[in-house]
Formats: structure tokens, C-alpha cells, sequence
């Protein structure tokens, strides 16, 4: 039996992770367990789906927030971030335009959905006719997209019955005007000075003076 | 980003934060765990199961790495026990390593005869890996460079200590490639 050489170990160590060692054996050895070690790392070990699991796995136990929980200002800076950071100044300068743009576009729609049913109804009535129930609500002039929501079935049913309602309350009206685009009817009325108590509180939009009041009914399928 | 920063992340919390913690662990943990999961007896399966409970254990107790040591040493740790966990719930026995005495206690199944060297070695590799798969795991490590602290911190040792175990394994390895030095020498 050989007396083991502790140095010598120290050296078989050294050169095992050398691409060309000294001696045959610590050649191969180190070579062999270099193809091992690169098996082992080759393989489905890491792949997307196991990401999302993991993923998934997280967000359940509350450990992780779902990606729909994100702040939408925030994601956006960091989105715009790495254009601006990485001078694509000009993508950035678009992606700014962009956004000015849409929400320039859709500004006059939020703004007005915004002001949809603010002012009270002055007055309402339920109008019933076979199966069809139409709650009929007159607004102040300025609300006359929260209107809009009255959806009927039958358009000239529904312009009889709203009329015959506004009768029967006992309010004295006159039709100014019908316009049917877009299978819409339109009624401009202005109200009779008996039924002042219901006179509005603003001033009416592209309406001749502030007397006139606007219903639009909207078909139920377009 | 090292391990302590990735611990950082996850205690700060936030969605930003939390985020980029989770992806620089599925990058930097998720090949080196699962492979080192499969060593020691794991199915692909298995060793995703089990990566996903070490990374939950590592989630919720991040705050208790209280800086001192290592915090790769402390991930692995978690790895090491997490696996050994594994066994014990699955009532399976891990492959763990036996060859811890002489060179001449482990039965070494006998070699098919080779042709040529480098099959003997890399079969002779794998009978070792067989009985020894911490001690290959480390040796495969540092045959591909990898950092001594590195290998120290996955299979749970100090420093100093995995030089001496790493160097001891040529003594353990040598009877598993003994039937090759013929063929090595011609």
C-alpha cells in the first residue's frame, strides 16, 4: 500500500477543473464530470410553465400580487421609463401623444358620463304598456345623456306613451321638433308655464332659450 | 443579484420589489435547486413540487435572515431541508451519500468491461455518483469552475472544510475507477 500524499490530492483538485491537466486519468475524470455537471443543467428544468406555477402558487397564498392588482400609473411610468432612459426619446414622445390623444378623445365622453343622473329627476312616471315598462324621468337639460339609458322596444310607442304620460301629470307641452337619426327619436318640448315648478336648474345645452327640455329614446336592439 | 439582495426585496415588499424578487429567483435558484433535487433521488416532477415549497418557506421567513452569514448558505439550507422534508412526508428514502467509511466498505457493483477509458470513467462516475451523490454533486461543481464558497454554501459546509471534503474525493473515488487504469495506462 502506497503512503498517501496529501499535496498530491491538493494538486489532482487543482487540475481537475483545468481543460488540459497534466496526467490521463485527472484528464478524463475532470472531463467526465464537466459532461455530468452540463447533463444536469441541460433539460426542462426551469421552463415557463413551471414559472407561472410557481407564479400562481405565490399569488395564492398571498405572497405575490396578481399582475391585474397593478397600479396603472405606476406601470405606465415604468413602461415609458426604459423608452425615455434609453433615448428612444422619440417612441416615448409618440407613446406621450398617444395617450394625450386618446384621452383627448375620450375626455368629452367621461366628462359627460360623469355628470349622467347628477342632477335629480324632477319628475318621474312609469309608463306601462303590455309587457314593456319604461320608467320615464324628466331631467334638467344637462342630463340628457343619463336619458339616453331609457331603452324601449318600440319607439313610436314609446313617444306616444311618454307624451301621454307627461298628459296625464298634468304637464302641458308642445313637440318643437322629431328628429329620427340613427332610429332614435327626439323630442324637443317645451313645457307649458303651468307646469313651471319643474322649470330646470340649467341652462339647457343647444337648446333656442332655457324653456326647452330634450328626451331622446334609444330602441332597445339598434 | 445575490441571494441577500433577493431577501431584501421580498421584506421591503411591494409589487415592484416583490416582482423582480420573484423573477431573480427563478433565474438564479431554479436550474441549480431542481438539478440538485433530481441528484438525490428526485423526479422532474418532484423536484418542481419541491422547489415550490422551498420558495415559499424562503417568502414567508425572509425576515429571520437576520444578515449574519451567508445568505446563500441560509437558502440552501432551507433547499437541504425542504428536500429532506420532502422524503420524510412521501416516505420515500433519498439518496443519500453512504460512502463515508474506507474505500472498501461500499459494495461497488463490478464494472461491464470497457473498450475505451472514457466510458469506464464516466460509468465508473456514475456508480459513484450512485452511493456518493453529495460528493459528486460538489466535484462536478468545482470541475466546472464553480466558486468554492458557492459549492461550500450548497451542500451546507464551512469554507476550509470543503476544500478537505472535495480533496478526500479522490481517495473515495479512486476504487470506482480502478478497473479503468489499465485501460488508462495503455
Amino acid at each position: 500500500m502506497t503512503t498517501h500524499d496529501p499535496h498530491d490530492d491538493e494538486r489532482w483538485l487543482d487540475n481537475i477543473q483545468k481543460e488540459q491537466p497534466t496526467d490521463s486519468e485527472t484528464s478524463r475524470v475532470g472531463s467526465a464530470l464537466r459532461k455530468r455537471h452540463q447533463l444536469h443543467q441541460s433539460g426542462p428544468l426551469a421552463t415557463d410553465s413551471d414559472k407561472h406555477r410557481l407564479q400562481n402558487r405565490l399569488i395564492a397564498e398571498g405572497l405575490l400580487d396578481p399582475p391585474l392588482r397593478r397600479d396603472p400609473i405606476r406601470w405606465l411610468i415604468s413602461w415609458l421609463q426604459p423608452l425615455i432612459t434609453h433615448r428612444k426619446l422619440l417612441a416615448g414622445a409618440v407613446s406621450i401623444l398617444l395617450i394625450i390623444g386618446v384621452t383627448g378623445r375620450f375626455m368629452p365622453s367621461l366628462s359627460q358620463k360623469a355628470s349622467i343622473g347628477q342632477p335629480s329627476p324632477l319628475s318621474e312616471t312609469e309608463i306601462t304598456r303590455g309587457n314593456d315598462s319604461a320608467l320615464i324621468a324628466l331631467f334638467p337639460g344637462e342630463a340628457i345623456a343619463g336619458f339616453q339609458h331609457q331603452i324601449v322596444d318600440d319607439l313610436e310607442l314609446a313617444e306616444a306613451a311618454w307624451r301621454a304620460a307627461l298628459i296625464e301629470a298634468g304637464i302641458e307641452h308642445q313637440v318643437i321638433r322629431r328628429a329620427t337619426e340613427a332610429k332614435t327619436v327626439e323630442l324637443h318640448l317645451k313645457l307649458s308655464p303651468s307646469a313651471a315648478h319643474l322649470q330646470p336648474r340649467f341652462a339647457l345645452k343647444n337648446a333656442p332659450d332655457h324653456g326647452e327640455w330634450v328626451v331622446i329614446l334609444l330602441p332597445k336592439s339598434p | 443579484m445575490t441571494d441577500e439582495q433577493i431577501l431584501t426585496l421580498i421584506v421591503k415588499g411591494g409589487h415592484d420589489n416583490h416582482l423582480r424578487a420573484f423573477n431573480a429567483i427563478y433565474q438564479d435558484w431554479a436550474h441549480p435547486m431542481k438539478s440538485f433535487f433530481m441528484a438525490r433521488g428526485c423526479t422532474l416532477q418532484d423536484a418542481d413540487d419541491v422547489f415550490q415549497e422551498v420558495v415559499l418557506k424562503i417568502w414567508k421567513n425572509a425576515r429571520q435572515f437576520n444578515g449574519q452569514g451567508s445568505a446563500k448558505a441560509w437558502v440552501w439550507s432551507t433547499a437541504r431541508n425542504t428536500l429532506i422534508d420532502h422524503f420524510r412526508r412521501s416516505q420515500k428514502h433519498p439518496v443519500m451519500d453512504t460512502l463515508n467509511g474506507d474505500p472498501d466498505d461500499p459494495v461497488i457493483p463490478a464494472p461491464t468491461p470497457f473498450v475505451h477509458p472514457d466510458d469506464c470513467v464516466e460509468a465508473g462516475l456514475d456508480r459513484f455518483a450512485a452511493v456518493a451523490p453529495d460528493r459528486a454533486y460538489a466535484l462536478e461543481l468545482w470541475s466546472a469552475g464553480t466558486d468554492l464558497q458557492e459549492i461550500a454554501d450548497r451542500i451546507g459546509r464551512r469554507y476550509g472544510a470543503t476544500r478537505q471534503y472535495l480533496m478526500e474525493c479522490r481517495k473515495k473515488l479512486k476504487p470506482f475507477l480502478a478497473p479503468c487504469l489499465e485501460l488508462l495506462t495503455s
